[in-house]
């Protein structure tokens, strides 16, 4: 009945309307050329051009032969990784509490943990220098406590690893969130009454649940701290990583094709972050078992062994 | 069937009963702790940050040289002049959006044509590249449009415009609304009157949230906007980065205290929004 009631009104709808959407497009489709595709494929070619304006490779070889732009990539692909795992090992847990507030405090803390997404990278990189730096909190504490000052962290990679976890933090936090609300509660009741314990119950039905958000979190992570330029800008002094490179080539040295090869190494190395990840949720979605069975394979698996 | 049988394979026969004699309440308390870590780490930096905006003398530690609203009076002058700026780009980025990313969305929601997967994934790429990478590509092609900010407000608006379309389109396409818009049109209403009275109160609630969205990301923007601003007009993200770099610690604290004060009435009205959007789906 329904179906029959939809099907003519949509023969209907599509005489009318492709074309108009289309044609309203057209602004935002010219903008898009002009403002991404012009400009971004300008800065391909000039990467894979040589000084006598010859086909060249010899930008992309300097980034990789070059120790100190190498040592660069390398430290953005670390430091997104390990302040990614780092984040996901805090946020796991949280999400899965926080999913259970409600009320008042459920407000104030939703509100605590948003708001650092509407910060800029800088402010974020003067967090850690008022916390950390020379003339810091930590450092007051430790000169107020010892009569010396300690170490200074917050211009080096542990400060950096911690301004990326901040900023990670709520991110990663906010995809999970929504995935341990999605959580049917009465599969974990289930496995429970059915006698399996709390561990067993988190690796065998919550987490499970929670890999496609897992997977989402820390792509969005990754690609959010390898393109992190403010935060570093602020920061660091002497510890490279790739986006402060491309930043001086690009601006100070005037040297737009290796800025260029560099953006899109970058570019490229997020792209295949968000790819393996991508294909590893697929391939968890399609090994995956009903959820309510696995509720009650981990429940009587506990009790039959 | 066949997973329950595989199951008891897995488990040293010991460990169910060893858990099943821990205390219950261990397991929540590993997960409120972490929640309540997590709310620590995101408020601590603000705290010490108001604290260093109203110390006298930090070199002399917090609190050095007693309390004192120096600091966040004299940089009122520095905020209010960023904030304007700031302002400014992140309406214009805003009315931009909307003017052409609107149509772009109804055209995601209703049309279905070959192109349309490449424009998709065009409107998204922006997203995928690093901003610096977008920033220094503008300017390097139109750097005559830099002094006059409109390079600034281009560069926002190619990157704010995929949250526009990401929000609006999936409503746009909801298939009550497309039935009542057809309802309306065979009931007479022309294009203009359906859209005002049945089309923009559907979409209401998302539309405003990623209007929202767009200016505080717009607002608090800088890997992009450093390498394409007016230097001689900079916004407050790029005023507080050179506090930060050349200014005294108490000045940038109290500039970024200002910088919160002005950020926290959008933050709540974005979250009040995802709750009344959350209380309509239900």
């Amino acid at each position: 009945m329904s179906a029959q009631a939809i099907s003519p009104s949509r023969r209907q709808r599509r005489r009318f309307a492709p074309t108009i959407p289309l044609l309203a497009a057209i602004p935002a489709i010219a903008l898009l050329v002009l403002l991404m595709v012009v400009p971004l494929c300008s800065f391909v070619i000039r990467s894979l051009t040589g000084i006598d304006g010859e086909f060249s490779w010899g930008s992309y070889q300097e980034i990789f032969t070059e120790p100190r732009y190498r040592t660069a990539l390398f430290n953005s692909v670390w430091l997104a990784i390990a302040s990614t795992a780092l984040a996901l090992l805090i946020a796991l847990p949280a999400a899965l509490h926080l999913a259970r507030l409600r009320g008042r405090t459920r407000t104030v803390v939703d509100a605590v943990l948003t708001f650092p997404l509407s910060l800029p990278g800088v402010v974020i990189g003067f967090f850690i220098i008022v916390m950390f730096g020379r003339s810091g909190l930590a450092q007051a504490a430790m000169t107020a406590l010892t009569g010396e000052p300690g170490l200074v962290l917050a211009y080096a990679m542990p400060g950096l690893l911690l301004a990326y976890l901040y900023f990670q933090l709520p991110r990663v936090l906010g995809t999970l969130r929504g995935a341990a609300e999605a959580l049917d509660p009465d599969l974990v009741t289930v496995a429970r009454t059915l006698g399996a314990s709390r561990t067993r119950v988190t690796f065998t039905v919550v987490l499970p649940a929670l890999k496609p958000a897992i997977f989402a979190a820390t792509a969005l992570a990754i690609a959010s701290s390898l393109g992190a330029y403010g935060t570093v800008a602020a920061l660091s002094e002497g510890f490279r990583v790739l986006p402060l490179d491309i930043a001086e080539q690009g601006t100070m040295l005037q040297n737009t094709r290796l800025a260029g090869a560099m953006s899109i190494v970058l570019a490229l190395v997020s792209l295949i972050s968000t790819l393996l990840n991508d294909a590893a949720e697929r391939h968890m979605r399609r090994g995956a078992k009903p959820a309510a069975a696995t509720a009650v394979a981990a429940a009587t698996g506990g009790r039959t062994s | 069937m066949t997973l329950i049988a595989q199951r008891p394979a897995s488990p040293g026969p010991a460990e169910p009963a060893a858990a099943r004699r821990r205390p219950r309440r261990e397991r929540p308390w590993l997960t409120a702790g972490a929640a309540w870590l997590a709310v620590g780490l995101a408020v601590a930096p603000i705290l010490v940050t108001l604290l260093a905006a109203l110390t006298d003398n930090w070199n002399d530690g917090p609190l050095g040289g007693g309390v004192t609203l120096r600091w966040v009076g004299e940089s009122f002058a520095e905020f209010t002049i960023g904030l304007s700026t700031s302002v400014e780009v992140a309406l214009y980025t805003l009315a931009i959006d909307l003017v052409i990313g609107l149509p772009l969305a109804w055209a995601f929601a209703r049309t279905r044509l070959p192109g349309l997967g490449v424009l998709r994934w065009l409107t998204g790429l922006p997203l995928a590249v690093p901003g610096i990478a977008v920033g220094l590509a503008l300017v390097a092609t139109y750097p005559q449009l830099q002094s006059s900010g409109m390079l600034l407000i281009a560069g926002h608006v190619v990157v704010t415009l995929p949250f526009l379309t990401a929000a609006v389109a999936p409503v746009l396409a909801d298939r009550d609304l497309v039935d009542l818009e057809h309802t309306a049109a065979t009931l007479g209403a022309r294009f203009g009157r359906r859209s005002l009275t049945v089309t923009l109160p559907h979409i209401r609630t998302s539309l405003l949230s990623a209007a929202l969205m767009i200016f505080t990301l717009s607002f608090g923007e800088f890997n992009l906007t450093y390498f394409i601003v007016n230097p001689a007009e900079p916004t407050l993200p790029v005023s507080l980065f050179g506090a930060f770099i050349y200014g005294q610690t108490s000045n940038a604290a109290a500039l970024t205290l200002w910088y919160c004060v002005a950020v926290v009435p959008i933050a709540v009205a974005l979250q009040l929004l995802g709750k009344l959007a959350v209380k309509r789906s239900k």
